[in-house]
Formats: structure tokens, sequence, C-alpha cells
């Protein structure tokens, strides 16, 4: 009996799972079939690969406009890809939500905590103007904050990949669940 | 509308932390450190007669500045508000930048003296973008430009990563006082570790010395435990906040006697170094 029980809490688990990506990628399908969340996306998408690359001295303005790989970026580079390509499907499905369902209430926290974390751990703190001011300001205190910044800097990048993870998860099921039937509940009586 | 007010506000606040707004928060700050590197720039030039020929900083330089207590202590309000703009202009003259008066501090040097263009680097020997330049970058300029007699390379120390990044600039001066200045900064970057993991403490800095032939341990350990060149390192980072350096790397590339120059931010590739040395080239 034991068994049995098991199974099916195995199969509704792999069923709910099945669904769950269905939705995720169902409502991909539903904002961006508009042209203008596309080019929105598009748009947040390529700010933020801009601010990242320059952050991460890859891309530069002055004296010539030059973007450069060198091997020790790769990595840095492969998820501030994935969090700029994040962000831009998030902020188009939070702005499609907001413009079309109000009653949904949208996952702020992980959507701003993943954008913050995904910017500041693409600063090397210490080598940039931040660390020069955080160790003027806050002396000890600021070596240690910009040190942790630059140590922990691909840890954070995944943290933040994570978060915006988390929230483009939340919104997609949201968005899925707003389109359900539920008839338990419905007061339609013929 | 509120959303999309609410992601410009976040986008500007991401941006805002790479230095602006906290510096225009803190305005005092500009000022007193500016103040500061105006009065030890002062006694700097006066002690520059303390240097000889070979680029060597006598410890009276340091007695110097350690009985004036300007070495690295803010000034009282008082002392800050006696120096004028004139006074601040005066610190980054063509003079201080010119090879001769760069070596004269006891920088180290690289290529022909007397080459047309000077490319004077900050930087911080924890820093992971200085190690990139020194890794990608620097070996091109210097086929390029260095070796070819073009222009030649001075180093800067611009500290701020904490104690270690000291420590390991005074063991670079000390593998500069034997002439291996840089085989110890390629050396020092290859062997890079996290920041601040102790990598760049004063026994592991001895020990990375140990790595590079023709250095004589035994005058390197008693430099680096005598912290002969603190001095020289703080007047380096005094030099570079005078010069508006926020961060590392940074560069100045002038003509040889230090006027004209220009300033690079960042671990540019090559091209972007290119272009500014074959401008200055053609001035």
């Amino acid at each position: 009996m034991v068994e049995n029980r098991d199974t099916t809490t195995k199969i509704s688990f792999k069923q709910s799972l099945k669904q769950r990506f269905r939705s995720m990628l169902l409502s991909i399908k539903l904002v961006f079939s508009h042209w203008p969340y596309v080019a929105l996306a598009g748009t947040i998408a390529i700010i933020f690969w801009i601010v990242f690359n320059v952050f991460d001295e890859l891309l530069f303005f002055s004296p010539i406009v030059v973007f450069y790989l060198p091997e020790d970026a790769i990595t840095g580079f492969i998820l501030s890809n994935i969090t700029t390509i994040l962000l831009g499907i998030v902020v188009g499905m939070n702005v499609y939500v907001i413009r079309h369902l109000r009653s949904i209430k949208i996952n702020a926290t992980s959507f701003f905590s993943g954008s913050s974390i995904g910017v500041l751990s693409s600063t090397c703190a210490s080598c940039s103007s931040l660390g020069f001011l955080l160790v003027s300001t806050l002396g000890g205190a600021g070596i240690t904050l910009s040190t942790f910044l630059s140590n922990y800097q691909t840890p954070l990048r995944i943290v933040s990949i994570a978060l915006l993870l988390w929230a483009y998860y939340s919104i997609s099921i949201r968005l899925a669940g707003n389109c359900k039937v539920e008839y338990g509940k419905s007061n339609y009586h013929p | 509308m509120i959303f999309l007010c609410a992601i410009g506000t976040l986008f500007l606040l991401n941006v805002a932390t790479t230095s602006t707004f906290i510096l225009n928060s803190f305005p005092q700050l500009r000022t007193t450190t500016q103040s500061q590197v105006i009065a030890i720039e002062g006694q700097v030039e006066e002690g520059e007669g303390h240097h000889d020929e070979e680029g060597e900083t006598h410890s009276g330089e340091q007695e110097h500045h350690e009985e004036s207590g300007a070495s690295c202590s803010p000034l009282s309000p008082d002392e800050a508000q006696t120096y004028s703009p004139s006074n601040e202009t005066a610190v980054t003259t063509p003079n201080n930048l010119s090879a001769a008066s760069l070596m004269k501090q006891g920088s180290p040097i690289i290529g022909n003296p007397n080459a047309p263009v000077t490319l004077i680097e900050f930087g911080d020997f924890q820093c992971e973008f200085c190690a990139r330049f020194a890794k990608v970058t620097e070996p091109t300029i210097n086929a390029t430009y260095i070796q070819t007699g073009k222009a030649n390379m001075v180093f800067k120390h611009f500290v701020t990563h904490g104690d270690d990044s000291v420590t390991a600039a005074i063991a670079s001066q000390c593998a500069n006082e034997q002439g291996q200045f840089w085989r110890f900064y390629k050396t020092a970057y290859e062997n890079q570790g996290p920041e601040n993991s102790g990598w760049a403490n004063k026994e592991n800095m001895k020990k990375l010395a140990s790595q590079i032939s023709g250095l004589d341990m035994q005058k390197f350990d008693s430099c680096i435990d005598s912290n002969k060149y603190k001095s020289l390192v703080d007047n380096d980072m005094i030099l570079g906040v005078s010069l508006g350096m926020k961060g590392t790397p940074s560069f100045i590339i002038a003509k040889n006697d230090g006027s004209k120059p220009e300033t690079l931010l960042g671990a540019q590739p090559f091209p972007s170094f290119q272009s500014v040395i074959d401008k200055k080239s053609k001035e």
C-alpha cells in the first residue's frame, strides 16, 4: 500500500513539474507574442549588457569604443549574459502583468534583489572608484565590504540568476494560473 | 508606469554606485584628500634632493615626513583652508610627470628613459584588473612600443585594497632596489590570489621574491621588514589622488617631458593604448 502511495506521489510530482514548465513556456509565448514587449525586453537586456560589460572592464567607450574578452573574464561574461537575458524577460513579463492583469501581485522582491545583486556583483569593487570611496569613507569596514564583493563575485552572480529565475517562475505561474477555470469555485449556474 | 519608474530608479542607483553619487554625497572627502595631497607633495618636491642617482630613497626622507607628521595623517581644518586652487594646480605640473622626475622619485621604469612617450601605470598588486592588464595588454605594449624605443613605462603604486597591497607595493620597490621590479611585477600578477586572503603578506612576498633569480634575498628581507619604501608608496598614492585617479589600473600617457597628459581608465585592450600612444608620438 505504501509503495503504491509513493508511486502515485512521484507521478503527480512529475506531472506537476511538467505542468509548471509548460505554464512557464506558455506565459513567455503569451507575453512575447506582442512586439512591444519583445522590444522592451530587448532594450532592457541591451542596457544591462552594456552596464555589466562596462563594470567588468570588457567594454570601453573612451578613447575608442572597444570590446574584448580575455580568458579570465569568460565565466563572468557568460553569467552576466544569462542575467541580462533574464532581466529582459522578467521586466517584459512584469510590465505585461501590470498593464493587463492588475489583480496579480508581482514578485518585486526577487526581481529587485536579483537585478541589484547582478549589477553589484559585476563590479570589481576594489578596482573601481566604488572601492576607493568605500575605503576612504569606511576605512577597514570599506576594505572588508569591497573584498567581499570582489572575492564572491561569481557566487553573487549565481545568486542573482537564481533570484531572477525565481521571479520569472513566480510571475509565469501566476500568469498561467490566471487563465485556469476553477470549476469548483465557479459561480456559473446554468 | 510606476513599475517603469522603479526600474529607472534601480538602474540609476546601481550606476551611481560606481562613484559619482557617493562622491557628490561626501564632497568634504574630496577636499580633505586633495588638501593632504598638496601638503605632502610640497614636501616631496623639497625632499627630492635626498634621492640618489640610482633612484634609491634615503631614510632621511622618511624621517622628514615623520617629523612633519604629514605622511598620512589628516590635516586640521585650519591647515586645509590655507591651500588655494592655484596651489592645487601646482601639484600636476608637467614636470611631475616627466620620465626624469618620476625616476628621481624612485619609480620603476622600463624602456628607454628618453623615449618620446611615457606611459604611467597606477596599479595595485591585489587588483584583478591590474593582473589582467599585466597578462593580456602589457606584453603587446612592451613588444610594440617599449622594446622598439617608442615609449617607456613607469609604475606608480595606487593601493586601495588594504594593508597587504601596501606590503606588496613595498616588496616591489625592494625588488626595484636590486633592478628586479619588472620580474617581480610579472611574478606577483601571475601568482595573484584572492583579495586580502594573505597571499600578499610579508611572508608570502618573501617566498614569491625567492622565485626571482638574481635577487639578494637577505637584502630583500631586511628591506621589506624595515618598511623602507612606505613613504614612497604613500607619495605615489597621494600623487594618484591629486591626478584624479579613482581606481586601478589607471594610466597616464604623456610626452616624455610630462606635457599633454591623457588619462586612460581601466584594464583597456591594446587598441585603446595604441590610439593614444600613436597620437602622442605625432603631437
